[in-house]
């Protein structure tokens, strides 16, 4: 799983609200479950490709496009070139990752383009509870200390002759899954402490809503997005709809 | 500013220790004040009085009352007390509560509900105060440690409390790093802040504490002056369990000539990360019964080289070799045993009993009994690892390392957070290993340790070697230079201006 | 413990970080279930039986660390909020929120301490990832239509469809409840030998 989160350079080109963003998903995952045809999928995954370089998630919108194009060829190459059990099954996972990936192409890009701070301040604005905002606050920043501890763990692994490896989840699955979960989970609370100590020295539990650094507000780019991937959803449920009085 | 009036506390957690009995203190605005003592000896239970996390986070028993500027402490709740005490951990890892540098350092001051301007003149002030700039619009997956704690430090002082409580901050810290909080505590100073800090370290607190009160279970049994404090004779001090104020007086233990024939070589060895090269052209022989010692600056390869020694780390050229016959990677690491600085990540078992043959097949169950009885941790053989004390554990990976029969032993950074009992009790353990042959590295930026414990040193920096000496009284002032070369350039551009 | 106390003020900031970092977890683990299978054809159904086996451990030290009402509800929003912010069919996403939902009453009713209650409730929470296969179901005929068209003959399509239609649900849903009784089983045993001894929870 990769969650590049913002630094500097990522935020240097167009700025979307937060709000908009969290419409545009809801709105490219209705449009992409009524999605009539290949085509219409494959213009909105040209959308979102727009979208992401112009939000300056280009690297990961690129790599994403390519892998969404493989995707379509193996698809046509299944659909067309092969027959039986293997055709069913291939076609079964493309029309299945079909569905899901361009929404997951739009999610990193909208993830990645976020500040932190910025969409907890989103959440107060649209009165997400702090029991809500504070545990998403956190699983956010405590993702990439998971891969540190796994480091750690796995070093400590391989050193002890127990090293986490397919061939030992295998002959000694007990020992393995305890090798791994134990300190994983030790750490995991030992940091909840620690954090839950620094976060309420510094007022976490005042009752008044936070403020905010970053402003948030609407802006034309905002505008056009909402409009844009709006007309898109409408087209596709009109589609639908024709498709099913026909 | 702060006053304890006859304040007890009991921990309702029995495995906590660490209580108060009856603590007495009043500290002026304006003062800095030291709390040392042994581990255990309550000073870190007495900065969280201040800062409200007792009795609120960790519930138990408080009589007496605890003023902050003339306000009972426990009639507010700790939002309100964050406005006027700010709390600096041990761990840096584990006090960032955002993914950017600058959501954290505003953090506070957005829990206050500052207003926005207020908080950007805060921040530009902060960012200038503590020479930051170069720390901001960071993700705080690529800071080190030091960098952390100064980020989490800016969180604090933009909030601009009066008071600042610290809880050993530099246990985590390298010697840059100490010398960096060092100077944000002078600037605290000048500022005429309140600090109050729980610390074993305290060298580099020399010039800036006023006040050093000295701790045993729970009571403060002496407040000192730092001159008074300077002219405790040093067993004293050693008796007392407290580390040394002036590092310069600070000498090497003296050690037998090691007279064995090298039996561990590491010729033309370079490491690289990626495809970045991170150490050149590394050469070094080593015989059994060497303790040797590690030191560079932040980056310098250090924990790069340790895991390459052990055969985890194997993008690297050049040959290691024991006793003439070369290792690859995967005997490395049958022949070798890293202790981590975070022992919890390589104790696995329930028990510590089966923690020392845990994952063999044919465990030697009278070796786990010896390795246990020689380092005196016998008697906890049926706790869980995780219940025993920083030291213990160190101690039980070590038996681990013991029973696998492993021939070099690597230690990265074993006396970080340790009072100097513990130290010392390391350095006795090391002594023990090197007796029995092993051939043992250790990782450390504390200088003191490195006097006590180690034969010699090995100094990386800059992608190369840079020197490899024993360390005896006539080559201390090499170490000496290392160690103290930071603070030196800093008086010499105080008298430059 | 205070906990009483504690209990009338519902969840506190350390509950609720406790809470998101166990979440992480949770979702680390979820993420590596479907990276095991998720990227194979067919294999793919396999992944909320991976899923399951996974994450029982995370989800008994949730109940155990925080034994009241709220995290597993938190924990199904927040995994299912950021799944479907990652893009994951929001069918599952709906599941999760809901499934939270009853998992929490029921592990409640046995007010979280009752082994086979909160065995009971990781079951159901961990049956959430099988919804997003529902699309299959939900839109069946298009995608039958659609294959028929392709070239593909109509008769082998049926009974392969129909067969898969058949025996795969429950198949699927039987094997995500035992893979999820082992799991939680494991985690409760865990907890005991480990996080109960060394006094941490």
């Amino acid at each position: 799983m990769e969650m590049q989160l913002q630094t500097k350079d990522t935020l240097a080109t167009l700025h979307l609200d937060p709000r908009t963003k969290l419409y545009l998903l809801i709105v490219g995952n209705v449009a992409l479950f009524l999605a009539p045809s290949l085509l219409y999928e494959i213009a909105l995954v040209v959308c979102v490709v727009i979208l992401g370089i112009l939000v300056g998630a280009k690297r990961f919108t690129v790599r994403m496009a390519a892998i969404y194009a493989g995707m379509v060829v193996l698809h046509i190459i299944g659909t067309n070139y092969l027959t039986g059990t293997l055709q069913i099954a291939i076609v079964t996972f493309t029309v299945f990752i079909r569905k899901i990936f361009p929404c997951a192409m739009l999610g990193g890009i909208l993830v990645s383009t976020t500040r932190v701070n910025e969409f907890m301040a989103t959440m107060n604005r649209i009165h997400m509870p702090k029991a809500m905002v504070i545990p998403l606050t956190v699983m956010l920043r405590y993702f990439p200390m998971v891969h540190e501890d796994w480091g750690y763990i796995s070093d400590a692994m391989r050193m002890r002759d127990v090293a986490p490896t397919v061939k030992s989840l295998l002959t000694h699955p007990a020992r393995t899954v305890e090798c791994i979960y134990v300190p994983m989970m030790m750490s995991a609370l030992k940091v909840a402490d620690e954090l839950s100590a620094a976060a309420v020295t510094r007022g976490l539990e005042n009752p008044k809503p936070r403020t905010c650094l970053q402003e948030i507000h609407f802006n034309v780019a905002d505008a056009v997005c909402f409009i844009l991937f709006t007309l898109f959803m409408s087209v596709s449920i009109w589609l639908k709809l024709k498709g099913g009085a026909g | 500013m702060i006053r304890f009036d006859k304040v007890s506390f009991t921990y309702q957690e029995s495995l906590q220790n660490g209580g108060l009995r009856d603590v007495d203190l009043t500290i002026n605005k304006g003062e800095c004040v030291l709390l040392c003592g042994r581990s255990g000896c309550g000073k870190t239970t007495l900065t969280r009085l201040v800062n409200g996390l007792i009795p609120y986070f960790y519930p138990g028993e408080v009589t007496g009352t605890t003023y902050v500027d003339g306000k009972d402490i426990q009639d507010y709740p700790i939002y309100e007390v964050s406005e006027y005490v700010g709390s600096v951990f041990q761990n840096p890892r584990s006090q960032f509560f955002n993914v950017d540098t600058d959501s954290e350092i505003s953090f506070g001051m957005e829990n206050l509900t500052y207003p926005r301007e207020k908080m950007k003149e805060r921040i530009s002030k902060t960012v200038a105060d503590l020479d930051i700039a170069h720390l901001t619009g960071r993700s705080i997956f690529e800071l080190s440690g030091g960098e952390k704690q100064k980020v989490a430090f800016a969180s604090i002082y933009a909030m601009s409390p009066s008071i600042y409580l610290l809880d050993e901050p530099s246990s985590n810290l390298d010697m840059d790093a100490i010398e960096d909080l060092r100077r944000t505590l002078e600037l605290l100073k000048k500022q005429g802040k309140t600090i109050l800090i729980a610390e074993h370290r305290i060298y580099y607190l020399r010039e800036l504490v006023d006040r050093i009160a000295y701790m045993e279970n729970g009571a403060i049994s002496a407040v000192f002056s730092p001159s008074q404090f300077l002219s405790i004779p040093e067993e004293q001090r050693h008796s007392m369990g407290l580390r040394a104020l002036d590092l310069s007086k600070v000498q090497p233990r003296a050690f037998a000539e090691n007279s064995q024939k090298p039996i561990l070589e590491v010729r033309n060895l370079s490491l690289f990360y990626k495809k970045k090269p991170v150490l050149d052209d590394l050469n070094l022989s080593a015989a059994p019964g060497e303790i040797i010692g590690i030191i560079g600056h932040n980056g310098a390869g250090k924990s790069t080289f340790s895991r390459t020694l052990c055969g985890l780390h194997t993008n690297c050229t050049g040959q290691i070799l024991w006793d003439g016959k070369e290792l690859n990677a995967k005997s490395r690491l049958k022949r070798s045993y890293m202790v981590m600085q975070d022992v919890s990540y390589q104790l696995f078992a329930d028990t510590l009993e089966k923690e020392c043959v845990f994952g063999i097949k044919h465990p030697d169950l009278d070796a786990a009994k010896q390795a246990m009885e020689r380092l005196g941790i016998y008697e906890y053989r049926t706790h869980h690892p995780n219940t025993l004390s920083g030291g213990q554990k160190q101690r039980a990976a070590v038996a681990v390392s013991m029973v696998c029969c492993k021939d070099v032993l690597i230690f990265d950074e074993p006396t970080s957070g340790l009072d100097y009992d513990s130290m010392i009790q390391v350095a006795g353990l090391f002594q023990t290993l090197s007796k029995m042959g092993k051939v043992i590295f250790v990782v450390t930026h504390d200088y003191e340790f490195l006097a006590a414990a180690c034969t010699r040193v090995i100094h990386l920096d800059n992608g190369k070697q840079q020197e490899d000496y024993p360390l005896s009284p006539d080559n201390l002032h090499r170490l000496h230079d290392f160690f103290l070369r930071s603070e030196r350039r800093q008086n010499l551009e105080e008298n430059g201006k | 413990m205070s906990n009483s106390q504690q209990m009338k003020k519902g969840l506190s900031v350390r509950d609720l970080i406790t809470t998101g970092i166990l979440a992480a977890l949770y979702m680390v683990c979820a993420m590596i279930g479907e990276a095991i299978f998720g990227f194979f054809p067919v294999l793919t159904f396999l992944c909320p039986l991976s899923i399951a086996l996974l994450c029982g451990p995370v989800y008994m030290l949730i109940l155990a660390k925080v034994p009241k009402h709220g995290p597993i509800i938190v924990t199904g929003i927040l995994v299912g909020g950021v799944l479907f912010v990652l893009g994951m069919y929001w069918s599952m996403c709906l599941a999760y929120c809901i499934l939270g939902v009853v998992a929490d009453l029921l592990a409640g009713s046995g007010n979280f301490r009752n082994k086979g209650r909160n065995l009971l409730s990781y079951m159901i929470f961990v049956l959430s990832p099988v919804f997003s296969y529902g699309m299959l179901w939900f839109d069946r005929d298009a995608y039958v239509q659609y294959l028929v068209e392709k070239g593909t003959e109509q008769t082998y399509m049926d009974t392969m469809v129909s067969t898969a239609q058949n025996w795969m649900l429950p198949a699927m849903i039987i094997g995500v409840l035992i893979c999820a009784a082992i799991s939680g089983l494991v985690g409760q045993k865990l907890l005991k030998k480990h996080f109960e001894k060394a006094g941490v929870v």
